[in-house]
């Protein structure tokens, strides 16, 4: 019975080991996969021409691309409201959701696209079938840009540590350095957030997955 | 009870129950706990699916979408991390394992959730939360194990991916220090619940066992007290099931619960049918009405029942049975219950009657006897009434000397005999419950000093003193019966005469209560005698029981006297009672309640002098009273006419008034046939030709209140016989001296032998008699009780003097020789004591010397008077009247006539002539003086009291010791004892009559006197010689008595 008793504990040890590992395991793709950024694309340093979006004016102007459903874009909107509310009016802010160019209101104006307009300072714009974010060469939803007065591009990059995930980060410290004045600060950071575009090619190995 | 009893065991035990509970309780915990976290689990894994598909269900490129991988994470990672601890909480519940499983899987959970909900910072307080539910298991090492999983994920985070945790990728170190100081300050709040939680686990597991200790003790001593109950109420089952006497219980109400086979054989009934209320059948019919009213009123009263009744079984036997009831009752004082207990009293309740039956047979005998001599006291006391009074009668005709001394026997006879019967009869009324007292008014005084008189001469015989003292709170005048008072004086002073032989007899009377418009007396007689012992006192007081039985044979006396004493006492409401040491004398004591006469006393009126010429009524049935009155009055030369009843006594009364010659006295028998002596007093009053006849009521029986109703009736007299024949008189001469005693008028006090008696003892003269010659003292003393005077005597001058310091005699006679003090220097002493008292005492000299010149001595020493020995009745009367009036002269009277006296010293014209000695006037015939020693036997009749037989024998056998004295004197030539001596038996001599003797006695004591013995002998010859002839002449006088007394 002692030895019975001892291998059932052996065993039950053993099962809760590979438990742990599991989880452990578990939880690490799950960090992988939030520690995974998207596609940085390739801003333009100076305020785009052919732009519907209004330029600067008498202060610095952010725009953030968002898609409306991407889960990942929640956490990018709450750092935009932390950030308007700590630079008190500084900054003018401007959300571009993509939104197919058939695409009718029930399929764009989601809780995202009411959460953005809720925060003071920023302005909600409709980007039909991508247009803008195009024009801005940005790939990823959460992507922030800065540009100041003049036009210049300050600052390119996400404003929130992982996917989904909102809390202290690089980029908005950086932009709120900048526009108090710092230059020292990170120009770029990665963005975490899905597509704005549908993908080029779908792999074969996740094309049942992937839904239009 | 053991437990209890072995402390050290018993902590021993309570701390392993204790640890025993403890386990249990926090295995109990643990378990309910994993079960908690399994279903938290549960709950948390579908929580993620939904959190999942809420937040995050698509990942979007463009317009392209999938599922998110969170949802496929919730899915399968939630149900990794969840699974497992469930199955653990399922099959392995409590163990440490599944705890500390279950703490990792929490805390993983945790962070999962966090991760699934971006971050978000609320959502990290499910790591404080999950710590806080882990602290659920009150088992602090698991929340070690949760911390650590959080330690180690902050840890690898920071190594590996700093920004999920921080949000940089350089996190300050403070920072993780900051995160690791919230975590173990919420550990260490954590820890200390958990072990406050399981401290108090233990104190509550500490009190279960206490608890659970003491109810077990309690449990085992209640299960050995009831079993102990069980055995008590077993053995008093069995006891009440054998007991000889019947039990039962009933319940407050008196519904029966219980009776026992006892009780059940009594009344015939069974346990079943006595239950509730069935038991009163048991009772008998005739019993149930009384018996029921008296238990409700012990029910409702809430008393204890206690009876005698019978119960009557339905077979019809009855039992009569004793039941005694007794009350259960709660603490709070309610009764609850009543037991009782019924004894079987039937045979002593038969014995009891039989016994009742032969009693009162008996009482009834007993009543019917005592009724038939009681009743006898008439027929006996009507014809005794007539041999006494015959004899008086018969005394005063002319009778020779042998027929008058065969009288006296036959009169002394009488009376002894009367003295007996009344005893007999009084204890037979005793007996029958006839005994009644009279209500009369009285003067106590006079009673106590009466019984005195009456018993001193017996008293004297036997040289006792007798004295009596009345306190003087004890009023005088009181209301009572007191004959029946006399009666125990006299029956108690004459026990203590009897009994002492010497010292003295005091009589006391003191006031010992005054109620109100009443005294009680306290009455004591106090002796020197032989005394009682202790153990005859308690029978002393019984009929026909004296100390011992050789007291009757020595002493006299039928043994009723202290009986009849004790019954009269307590019908005066008072006690009697002895106090005695044997050999130290005795005192027996009564009280008794006396009413105090609300006017005082009040004098009879002054007699008549003569009730010659009177017209008097005699009023009787009985024809021998009828003669005695009739000739008794008629030897006072009253008018006596007689009637045999009431009838005829009204037609004389009537007819002699209608013809003008009223009759001024009626003599009414109480007991006559027909109409009785109270009817016809009525009678006589309520006629008004004949209401100025005055009434005497004659009876034979005196009942409580007669003397009340005669006075009502109208009466002034009231007499008892059989009535003497100075009684009778003294009566007719008060009551013809008073007033007529009307309706309209107060009453006058009504005339009774008592008052009679008072009357004439406070008007009675006193008299000291002063002479050491004992024989000289009883011959002055006889004579003096025949002049109707108060004697007392004193051996010598000195006690003269000392005697009229206390008492104011009337008048003294004095011998002048006397020891100590002779009578001349007694005189002077007192004469010189009266200068400055005011008063004179008239002293008469009365003495045997014939010298010339003794005269002159007396004179002058201050004697008012001069007697010579042997005195006689008349010449003592004279001289007395000389100097006192019989019903007691005026101090100044007597004053005015002894200055008168004194004025003519030297030749007082009352002092007789000095003679000598009267020679015998027929001495060679008789050697006794004819005329005095017929003196002597008048005053012997007269006194009734053997007083001539006591002077022979005192003179028989002083005489040969005064004749050895002289003839030793003789011989040794000593002329003052033979002067002595002569003069002492010439006293003794002189005063029985042998005059021959006493003259040859003077010229022996002249001869002495001279100083010479010259010439003694043929004188002392002659003194035998006399004494010779006198005492055969005693001899004879003796000796005929004895045969007088033989024949009688």
């Amino acid at each position: 019975m002692i030895l019975a008793g001892s291998w059932r504990s052996r065993i039950l040890a053993a099962t809760a080991c590979l438990w742990l590992a599991s989880v452990c395991g578990g939880m690490g793709v799950l960090l992988q996969y939030a520690s995974t950024a998207g596609d940085p694309g390739e801003p333009p340093p100076v305020w785009p021409a052919d732009t519907t979006i209004p330029p600067p004016n008498r202060q610095p102007v952010l725009i953030m691309m968002a898609h409306p459903r991407c889960p990942c874009t929640r956490a990018s909107l709450e750092e935009l409201s932390r950030l308007m509310t700590g630079l008190q009016g500084r900054l003018d802010a401007r959300v571009v959701f993509f939104a197919p160019a058939d695409a009718g209101e029930e399929w764009w104006k989601s809780d995202l696209w009411e959460g953005a307009a809720a925060i003071p300072g920023v302005e909600v714009i409709l980007d039909r079938d991508g247009a803008e974010s195009q024009r801005f060469r940005t790939e990823t939803s959460g992507h922030v840009l800065l540009y100041d007065t003049h036009g210049r591009l300050l600052f390119s990059g996400g404003i929130t540590v992982a996917r989904g995930h909102a809390g202290d980060n690089t980029g908005r410290g950086a932009i709120e350095e900048l526009i108090d004045g710092e230059t020292a600060v990170p120009r770029r950071t990665p963005v975490f957030g899905c597509a704005l575009h549908n993908p080029a090619t779908i792999a074969a190995d996740t094309e049942g997955a992937w839904k239009r | 009870m053991e437990a209890l009893a072995q402390p050290g065991v018993s902590d021993r035990r309570v701390r392993e129950r204790t640890d025993d509970l403890f386990r249990e309780h926090r295995d109990k915990i643990f378990r309910r706990t994993d079960r908690l976290f399994a279903g938290l689990l549960g709950a948390e894994w579908l929580g993620a699916i939904a959190v999942a598909l809420l937040v995050s269900p698509r990942t979007w490129a463009g317009t392209y979408s999938q599922v998110h991988i969170h949802v496929w994470a919730a899915l399968a990672l939630g149900g990794l991390i969840g699974s497992f601890p469930i199955v653990l909480a399922v099959i392995r519940p409590g163990e440490i394992i599944t705890r500390h499983t279950i703490a990792v899987a929490q805390m993983l959970f945790s962070a999962f959730l966090i991760h699934l909900t971006g971050g978000r910072i609320e959502t990290h307080f499910i790591v404080f939360g999950s710590l806080a539910f882990l602290a659920f298991y009150r088992d602090w090492p698991v929340l070690i194990s949760a911390t650590v999983v959080v330690a180690v994920d902050h840890l690898l985070r920071g190594m590996f991916w700093p920004q999920s945790v921080y949000g940089v990728l350089a996190a300050s170190v403070w920072r993780t220090v900051e995160h690791a100081w919230w975590v173990v300050f919420t550990d260490v709040f954590l820890v200390a619940a958990c072990l406050q939680g399981i401290e108090e686990m233990r104190r509550i597991a500490g009190r279960r066992a206490e608890l659970e200790a003491t109810n077990a003790a309690v449990e085992e001593q209640v299960l050995t007290r009831t079993a102990d109950l069980a055995r008590s109420e077993e053995r008093f089952r069995k006891l009440s099931e054998s007991s000889p006497v019947g039990i039962f219980q009933t319940d407050a109400g008196g519904q029966c619960l219980y009776t026992n086979a006892r009780w059940q054989a009594l009344t015939g009934l069974t346990l079943e049918e006595s239950l509730g209320m069935g038991w009163r059948r048991a009772i008998h019919p005739d019993d149930r009405d009384r018996i029921f009213e008296k238990l409700s009123d012990c029910v409702r009263q809430g008393l204890e029942f206690e009876d005698e009744y019978r119960y009557r079984t339905p077979r019809g036997n009855v039992h009569w049975v004793h039941t005694r009831t007794a009350m259960v009752r709660d603490a709070g004082g309610g009764v609850t219950e009543r037991v009782g207990t019924v004894e079987d009293i039937t045979h002593r309740r038969e014995t009891e009657e039989a016994l009742r039956g032969a009693k009162e047979a008996a009482e009834a005998a007993a009543r019917t006897k005592s009724e038939f001599l009681a009743n006898m006291s008439h027929e006996i006391r009507t014809p005794m009434n007539g041999v006494i009074g015959m004899t008086g009668l018969l005394l005063e005709t002319d009778l020779s000397r042998e027929q008058r001394q065969f009288v006296d026997m036959l009169r002394a006879s009488g009376e002894a005999l009367l003295t007996l019967i009344n005893d007999i009869l009084d204890f037979s009324k005793i007996e029958a419950g006839k005994l009644e007292l009279e209500t009369i008014d009285f003067d106590v005084h006079t009673v106590v000093e009466e019984v005195v008189s009456l018993l001193a001469e017996k008293a004297h015989g036997k040289k006792l003193e007798l004295a009596c003292l009345v306190h003087h709170d004890v009023p005088a005048a009181l209301r009572g019966d007191p004959g029946r008072l006399r009666q125990i004086l006299l029956n108690l002073v004459g026990n203590a005469i009897k009994f002492t032989e010497t010292g003295e007899v005091v009589v006391r009377a003191r006031l010992d209560e005054a109620p109100d418009g009443a005294v009680v007396v306290r009455f004591e007689v106090t002796d020197t005698g032989i005394g009682i012992g202790p153990e005859v006192r308690d029978r002393l007081f019984r009929p026909f029981t004296q100390a011992d039985g050789s007291t009757g044979r020595k002493f006299g006396g039928t043994g009723l006297g202290l009986a009849i004493s004790r019954q009269l006492v307590e019908l005066m409401s008072g006690r009697i009672g002895l106090d005695s040491q044997p050999g130290r004398g005795s005192t027996f004591w009564f009280t008794a309640r006396l009413e105090i006469q609300p006017e005082g006393l009040r004098p009879l009126p002054k007699p008549r002098e003569s009730l010659q010429g009177l017209r008097i009524l005699v009023v009787d049935d009985n024809l021998t009273n009828r003669a005695i009155l009739t000739e008794q009055t008629r030897s006072w030369k009253m008018e006596v006419q007689d009637a045999a009843d009431g009838k005829r006594a009204l037609e004389l009364l009537r007819s002699s008034a209608a013809r003008g010659r009223r009759f001024d006295l009626a003599i009414v028998d109480m007991q006559m046939p027909g109409m009785d002596g109270l009817e016809l007093g009525r009678t006589i009053r309520r006629d008004p030709p004949l209401a100025a006849t005055r009434l005497i009521m004659l009876t034979s029986i005196g009942l409580r209140g007669h003397s009340a109703e005669s006075v009502k009736a109208g009466f002034s007299g009231y007499l008892t016989k059989p009535v003497g024949q100075s009684q009778l008189f003294d009566c007719l001469a008060t009551v013809m001296g008073g007033e007529v005693c009307t309706a309209a008028s107060a009453p006058p006090p009504l005339v009774t032998r008592h008052t009679i008696k008072e009357a004439k003892s406070r008007s009675r003269v006193r008299i000291l008699v002063a002479d050491d010659n004992e024989t000289n003292q009883m011959v002055a003393v006889q004579m003096l009780r025949r002049l109707d005077c108060h004697a007392e005597v004193a051996a010598n001058g000195q006690e003269v003097v000392e005697a009229l310091k206390k008492i104011p005699f009337d008048a003294v006679l004095m011998d002048c020789q006397m020891p100590v003090m002779d009578g001349y220097e007694a005189t002077r002493a007192i004469r010189e004591s009266e200068a400055t008292a005011g008063r004179r005492v008239p002293i008469i000299a009365m003495t045997a010397n014939a010298m010339r010149g003794d005269r002159e001595k007396c004179l002058e020493a201050g004697m008012d008077d001069y007697l010579t020995k042997p005195v006689k009745v008349q010449e003592l009367d004279q001289a007395l009247k000389r100097w006192i009036k019989k019903d007691g002269t005026p101090i100044a009277a007597r004053r005015k006539i002894a200055k008168g006296m004194r004025a003519q010293v030297g030749r007082p014209p009352r002092v007789k002539e000095i003679t000598a000695p009267r020679a015998p006037r027929r001495a060679q015939d008789h050697p006794l003086d004819p005329e005095i020693f017929g003196q002597l036997r008048e005053a012997d009749r007269a006194g009734g009291n053997g007083f001539l037989a006591g002077l022979i024998d005192k003179f028989m056998r002083e005489v040969p010791v005064r004749l050895a004295s002289l003839r030793d004197a003789a011989a040794a030539a000593d002329s003052d004892t033979l002067l002595k001596s002569a003069h002492a038996l010439k006293g003794s001599t002189g005063a029985l009559g042998a005059l021959a003797m006493a003259a040859a006695c003077q010229e022996v004591e002249e001869l002495g006197r001279s100083g010479s013995v010259i010439g003694v002998e043929p004188l002392l010859t002659r003194i035998e010689e006399e004494f010779s002839r006198v005492r055969r002449a005693l001899d004879a006088e003796s000796e005929g008595k004895a045969r007088r007394r033989k024949a009688g």
